[in-house]
């Protein structure tokens, strides 16, 4: 499995968002999690991506537990095999689109010019490559979007975890990064994990669950 | 296209960060600047210090005399003697010389040896001698001791030839010379004047703590100023995995510039040093270039090692790891900590028992166990003071909150919800403030000790300059004369016996001066029984007090008792400062190398040479009084630009500028004066703690008051800027995101 999560707790400032939710993703394969404001979705895509530390439970990425590592040992394994796409890109305005998504590749060791490569075959993949070079504070949501989609893969990772990639686009954009994002399991064989309130966006996943009281229910589509 | 690697394009988003990251990056750039070149100028300090005392000593050796011992026969090149003398309370050496033969090289710094009654004055003291009387005093003034003869340019020093140079052959010291050049001197700073017989480790000690600790400050401030936006940034490199050295590049690119521009700035402005003669102000002492410029190569590692440490510690400031409470890539807490509060609190105790302990004692000396302990606690209470002092804007920042949600005032809720939320950034803010005047007022206090110690000598209080005492080498022969040409009805000769007996041998009229005589006796007499009543001058007298040639109850009469010798004499004066001089001019002329000095002029000319130490601390104190000014500016701008930030929505529904200003003076003014009023307590409370430890001392309130009322104009005017600014910054703000 590219990734595993059991039992896993989370609290903050004594509320219990995550109670014992478990998640199994396979590699190629896609998983929606929905759910109202609040309920912690956010939450869970940072604590499997090892940016918050959880009170209980475990996560494998790849088979590697996430959970009982160092701050810089899960930094590493963030850099070698997960990608991550935040709702409003969180991309480094100081740097070029191409920049911005070579960065992790350079950080992992990857050599300049193979890093630049991926980074421009990335973008051109998502259709933004006559951005490269352009100002980042200048893009649109889409473009920013795509752009970070593009950063999430620049590593070939084994997971992507996007949080609410859709929230801040429109309809067009929405269609855009949502075929963008549920197409790369199939093209680049990673589990991809979408953390959404669209629940159309939600449905063109492998499998859809719901975090519900802090635990993920699957949903069952009707027939 | 060339693409850069990793570590060049880590350095560059810094550096690209550092540029393009609006006011809030412009401020740290500023700051990080300003930082690294006053802390490269303070290790200069430490340099030109170290350069200026090598220099000095160099010069003190080379002109130090080798004396030939007793036995030795060989022919010597001159004979010398020292004696002290005075001007204006201050103590120099008088230099007696007479050269032995005609090729012998004189002094440095003269030109030739002076001639019988010629004498070489340093240019510092003739420019101190604006009434010429020490012209008159020594004989003819052949000319200036030269740069190279001087261990500094304002030490006063005279080189003469007695009148008769046969005098030199009474002193029972060893006085035949071979040459100059000895190494043996101890202590070097022997026969200077101009910093106060100090050497480099008081020097050392003095600029660590008043230019050293506010520097530091003063970096802990600037390496940390707009850290909000630097936090967030590097969490969304740590989002991506980045790993702690990658984050140290983009420091690293983000502050090389800034840092280089401060080194830049530093190098060229301490390099001018080494080139122009540069007076130190206050004490009008001159550093020679020529002096510093043996210091260039350390100044090249300075800057190097400047540098280098900034680098360090700006990477170190930010590289912190924080575990995240939230859900985004997000600032660090700016709430303040308990720890350095309770740390606060136990060190006022042990500060209260160790001084309760010392006033119990009536006062202890320097090395006693309650003054370690009190040093110790006073550093720690120092030191965690903006804390403690910062916490107390909670409770003000809580009162403004709640009386701005209640009567709808919304300058005073935004101001108090961000004060509650920020209580750190206070307290760097604040730092400054109070660590200076803690600091400034245990010097004042320490230095009023010194000064206490001294200045208010009894003999001075009592006698003014009514006796001076005369001593010299052998002086029976002259005595006749010299008792004569001043008046034998106000000159009273000294004489000892070897038991150190002492005899006041003089005529009636001058022994009257001391009180009622009983008889006008012919005979040496006890000064009990020679006398029906002593006058204060006579107690002062017997008691030892008045002279430093009697120290026991005399016997008075007209005639040197059998078995004593002349020492010296006692001169009665009524003519003021004019009736000294015109003394000490009588006893240069006819005396074997005279000491001349008033009642308790010794004890004086010491507290005078504190004077001009207390003079050097507000020189150095001043420099570091400017580096916390400017430590609180770079403070208090930068904790306003981050309210600017957060206050930037507001602008889009309201752009008066009242409401900016009133939020300001919430932010920036209130918590200053409340640090400038509790650092000025809690600096008073700390001295006059200290006061009681030595049990003398005084709080100087003038200069207390003082700073605070100046850290209070300057709350007010930062806040007034601060305001307008955001006022100006809220106009203009547009929603944006990363």
């Amino acid at each position: 499995m590219a990734l595993t999560a059991r039992g896993i707790r989370y609290e903050v400032a004594g509320r219990t968002l995550l109670a014992g939710a478990d998640l199994t993703v396979a590699s190629g394969q896609s998983v929606a999690i929905t759910g109202p404001s609040g309920s912690g979705k956010t939450s869970l895509v940072l604590c499997l991506a090892g940016l918050l530390p959880v009170a209980q439970g475990s996560i494998h990425i790849s088979g590697t537990e996430l959970t009982g590592l160092r701050a810089g040992d899960r930094a590493a394994l963030r850099l070698s095999r997960i990608g991550v796409v935040y709702q409003f890109g969180e991309l480094l305005p100081e740097l070029a689109p191409v920049e911005n998504v070579a960065l992790p590749a350079l950080l992992a060791g990857v050599n300049t010019a193979e890093a630049y490569e991926r980074a421009g075959k990335l973008l051109a993949d998502l259709g933004v490559a006559d951005l490269a070079e352009a100002q980042t504070a200048t893009l649109s949501g889409g473009e920013r979007q795509r752009v970070a989609v593009a950063r999430a893969l620049v590593t070939r990772p084994a997971v992507v975890l996007a949080d609410e990639p859709t929230g801040a686009l429109d309809e067009t954009a929405t269609d855009l990064v949502a075929d963008l994002l549920y197409a790369l399991p199939r093209r680049y064989g990673c589990a991809l994990v979408v953390v959404t309130h669209n629940l159309q966006v939600a449905a063109r996943a492998d499998s859809t669950v719901v975090l519900q009281g802090g635990a993920l229910v699957p949903v069952t589509v009707a027939a | 296209m060339r693409r850069p690697g990793p570590t060049a394009m880590l350095a560059v988003l810094g550096h690209r960060s550092s540029r393009h990251g609006g006011v809030t990056a412009l401020t740290h750039r500023v700051a990080l600047a300003a930082a690294t070149a006053v802390a490269l100028l303070s290790g200069w300090l430490f340099i030109a210090a170290d350069a200026v005392f090598t220099a000095r000593d160099a010069r003190i050796v080379s002109r130090e005399p080798v004396f030939l011992d007793r036995g030795d026969t060989s022919a010597p090149i001159a004979k010398w003697a020292e004696r002290g003398d005075f001007h204006h309370d201050s103590q120099f050496i008088v230099i007696n010389v007479v050269p032995q033969r005609a090729d012998a090289p004189p002094p440095p710094g003269l030109a030739r040896w002076p001639a019988p009654g010629e004498a070489f004055l340093s240019p510092a003291l003739l420019a101190a001698d604006t009434d010429g009387e020490l012209q008159q005093r020594y004989g003819r003034l052949a000319g200036e001791i030269g740069a190279e003869g001087l261990a500094e340019p304002a030490e006063w020093l005279v080189y003469l030839q007695p009148t008769d140079p046969t005098w030199l052959d009474r002193s029972g010291a060893e006085t035949r010379i071979s040459g100059f050049g000895n190494p043996q001197v101890t202590p070097l700073t022997y026969r200077t004047s101009g910093l106060s017989g100090r050497t480099a480790q008081d020097m050392y000690l003095l600029m660590l703590l008043v230019i050293g600790v506010p520097t530091l400050v003063l970096v802990a401030v600037a390496v940390r100023s707009g850290a909000e936006q630097r936090d967030r940034r590097l969490a969304m490199l740590d989002a991506l995995g980045a790993p702690a050295r990658a984050k140290a590049w983009v420091l690293a690119g983000e502050a090389g510039l800034p840092v280089a521009i401060g080194i830049l700035l530093g190098v060229v402005t301490a390099a001018m040093t080494t080139v122009v003669d540069v007076t130190v102000p206050f004490v009008d002492y001159r550093v020679r270039a020529v002096d510093l410029s043996t210091g260039r190569a350390g100044l090249a590692l300075l800057a190097v090692g400047t540098a280098l440490l900034m680098l360090a510690l700006t990477i170190a400031a930010q590289l912190r790891r924080r575990t995240m409470q939230g859900t985004r890539p997000r600032a660090v807490t700016a709430r303040l900590r308990t720890w350095p509060q309770v740390v606060f609190a136990v060190a006022v105790t042990l500060l209260a028992l160790a001084t309760w302990s010392a006033a119990e004692a009536g006062g202890v000396y320097p090395n006693a166990l309650q003054m370690r302990v009190f040093q110790a606690s006073m550093l720690v209470a120092i030191l965690t003071l903006p804390a403690a002092v910062a916490s107390l804007a909670v409770p003000v920042a809580r009162f403004a909150a709640r009386t701005g949600r209640r009567r709808g005032w919304p300058a005073a809720l935004i101001g108090g919800r961000w004060l509650l939320d920020r209580s750190a950034a206070i307290a760097r803010m604040c730092a400054a403030v109070v660590v200076g005047l803690a600091v400034l007022t245990f010097l004042q206090v320490y230095l009023n000790q010194v000064l206490d110690a001294g200045t208010w000598s009894t003999q001075r209080q009592l006698l003014g300059d009514r006796i001076v005492t005369v001593r010299a080498n052998n002086p029976a022969i002259e005595a006749e004369r010299f008792t004569t040409t001043l008046g034998t009805d106000r000159t009273v000769r000294v004489a000892t016996d070897d038991n150190n007996n002492q005899a006041l041998v003089g005529t009636c009229e001058a022994l009257t001066r001391l009180g009622t005589l009983t008889t006008c006796t012919a005979t040496p007499t006890p000064a009990g029984a020679a006398y029906h009543a002593f006058n204060t001058t006579g107690d002062a007298v017997r008691s030892g007090a008045a002279s430093t040639i009697i120290w026991t109850d005399p016997l008075v009469g007209p005639t040197v008792p059998n078995g004593y010798q002349i020492v010296g004499f006692l001169v009665f004066n009524d003519q003021g400062t004019s009736g000294v001089q015109a003394i000490a001019r009588t006893a240069y002329a006819m005396l074997a190398f005279p000491d001349v000095h008033t009642s308790g002029q010794y004890t004086i000319s010491g507290a005078v040479d504190q004077a001009h130490l207390y003079s050097w601390v507000w020189a150095f104190g001043l420099l570091g009084v400017l580096v916390l000014a400017l430590t609180t500016a770079i403070g208090a701008i930068d904790t306003f630009l981050l309210q600017t930030r957060s206050l930037g929505p507001l602008g889009a529904m309201y752009t008066r500028r009242r409401l900016y200003t009133t939020i300001a003076q919430w932010n920036i003014t209130v918590p200053l004066i409340l640090a400038g009023v509790a650092g000025g307590a809690a600096a008073a409370a700390l001295g006059y703690a200290f006061s009681l430890t030595r049990g003398f001392g005084r709080l100087s309130w003038p200069l207390l008051t003082g700073s605070v009322l100046t850290v209070t104009i300057i709350a007010i005017a930062l806040g007034l800027l601060c305001g307008e600014t955001a006022t100006r910054a809220v106009r203009r703000w547009r929603p944006t995101a990363d």
